[in-house]
């Protein structure tokens, strides 16, 4: 069994902070903060992912009319090396602090850690964050470099998104969540990263219809987290394939609907930002006005390392799934 | 049943005609302009025709590094392709952008230690092969 139940984990509130280039496609006028360039008002990259960061958790607070010491805990995660983002981002706070990486998939892990401190009443921020500057900078090139890009790359998401988790009843509920399995199928082009992290999301959706005895007609939407729309086309195949007669007009990928309508970012946006902004700005109103009832959230992580991609390895991936229900 | 690595092959975009085309285009544009610009030292400065490639080709990686400061060049490049890739713009370019990216690790770790991360390579074989070429010539000439 990787399906574990939750009975008392609720969505207290969620904001977000994104740059102008995420306010133009599905998330137009629903990000709580939009800065007007990927700087974010700072001197570098690096930094700009840190404010982003730290700007939602503000947002979140502001809106749920908390103070940062009333949290237990924050569980927070991002691509730079060292979790940089992270650590540096928050070191100035007196809270704990659980630092955590599971490449794109980051979101749902956080969300699945914070749900087990989130008792007793406690509450737990959960918070994850990407840059396209400087996570070009650091898995590609540099980002003036003339190159020009393989068809099949997604493009990352700048901005990042906060949800406050709490054990006291609110209208969004967490219901179930069930942990992936690291996959490697020995694939190796680390431009798809779609196409690697497929194999993941199909491991960890069959997995969890399997331990609750449900099916894609259970759950209003299934999202993946930032397959693109090469990894979403080849999921599709793969459960047609595998012999799954389903409808699957409800499995939707988080990264090609970000950039809708932007052919500069190839298969979509990737990134922990991605399924969280998505989540944060599209999928948790929904379930809270009551317009959708159910949504299975399975963010994908390819785990690749530059290093090891030029040692010839192939690309392990993985994905994580959390049940949002509407509480009744 | 098909197996993942099938099923991607199929799925994945070929490759676009266009982007042949365009990198003919592209390539062909710089050759144009560096002969243009030769032809224009040697006509209204005193410098030979063999003499008049080297401040040629320091006028096209200015040229580039400029156009890669200005932010304008990887839109350029993502267009054209290997036609400014290949020619020296390509070189110029990596220098340039490692350079750049690096300006906030500052002068010694940042510019110095970064500004080759990608034309490094270039360098050593390019070293390593006029070595090899020049010993077979001394060879062949002196035996």
């Amino acid at each position: 069994m990787r399906t574990y139940k939750l009975d008392s984990t609720y969505v207290l509130n969620y904001a977000t902070a994104a740059t102008i280039n995420e306010d133009k496609g599905e998330l137009r006028g629903k990000l709580d903060t939009v800065f007007d360039d990927i700087y974010c008002d700072e001197k570098n990259y690096e930094l700009a992912e840190q404010k982003l960061m730290k700007t939602s958790i503000e947002n979140v607070l502001k809106k749920s009319n908390l103070r940062l010491n009333d949290l237990e805990l924050i569980v927070s995660g991002d691509l730079m090396n060292q979790l940089m983002t992270t650590y540096y981002g928050l070191r100035h706070i007196s809270i704990p602090v659980i630092g955590i990486y599971s490449a794109c998939s980051s979101s749902a892990l956080g969300l699945i850690i914070g749900s087990n401190y989130a008792v007793n009443g406690k509450k737990v921020l959960v918070t994850t964050s990407s840059h396209y500057a400087a996570a070009e900078r650091q898995f590609r090139y540099p980002n003036e470099y003339g190159l020009q890009k393989k068809e099949v790359v997604t493009t990352t998401t700048s901005g990042a998104g906060s949800i406050i988790l709490t054990s006291k009843k609110h209208p969004i509920q967490i219901e179930a969540y069930t942990l992936g399995v690291i996959q490697d199928f020995n694939y190796k082009d680390v431009n798809d990263m779609g196409g690697a992290m497929s194999i993941a999301a199909y491991d960890t959706i069959t997995t969890h219809f399997k331990d609750t005895n449900r099916s894609f007609k259970d759950y209003d939407y299934v999202v993946t987290g930032d397959l693109g729309s090469l990894g979403l086309s080849v999921l599709k195949a793969l459960f047609k394939e595998n012999g799954y007669t389903d409808s699957l007009d409800n499995l939707v990928d988080l990264g090609t609907m970000i950039y809708k309508g932007c052919p500069e970012c190839y298969m979509g946006g990737s990134g922990c930002a991605c399924s969280m902004l998505m989540l944060c700005g599209k999928y948790l109103p929904m379930i809270e006005n009551g317009k959708i009832n159910s949504l299975l959230y399975v963010p994908t992580g390819a785990l690749h390392n530059p290093i090891a991609v030029f040692q010839k390895q192939s690309i392990p991936s993985i994905a994580h799934a959390i049940v949002f229900r509407k509480a009744v | 049943m098909k197996d993942i690595n099938t099923i991607i092959q199929e799925k994945k975009p070929k490759p676009k005609l266009s982007n042949l085309i365009f990198a003919f285009i592209g390539g062909a544009t710089v050759s144009v302009l560096g002969q243009f610009i030769m032809d224009m030292i040697v006509r209204y400065t005193d410098l030979s025709k063999s003499e008049a490639v080297t401040p040629m080709i320091i006028i096209i990686i200015a040229l580039t590094c400029l156009l890669t400061g200005l932010g304008v060049y990887d839109k350029l490049a993502t267009i054209f392709g290997a036609g400014l890739f290949i020619p020296i713009t390509g070189f110029a370019n990596s220098m340039c952008s490692s350079a750049l990216e690096s300006k906030h690790e500052g002068l010694v770790y940042g510019i110095g230690s970064n500004i080759f991360k990608l034309a490094g390579s270039v360098l050593v074989y390019g070293v390593v092969a006029t070595y090899l070429v020049g010993v077979v010539r001394f060879i062949y000439e002196n035996l």
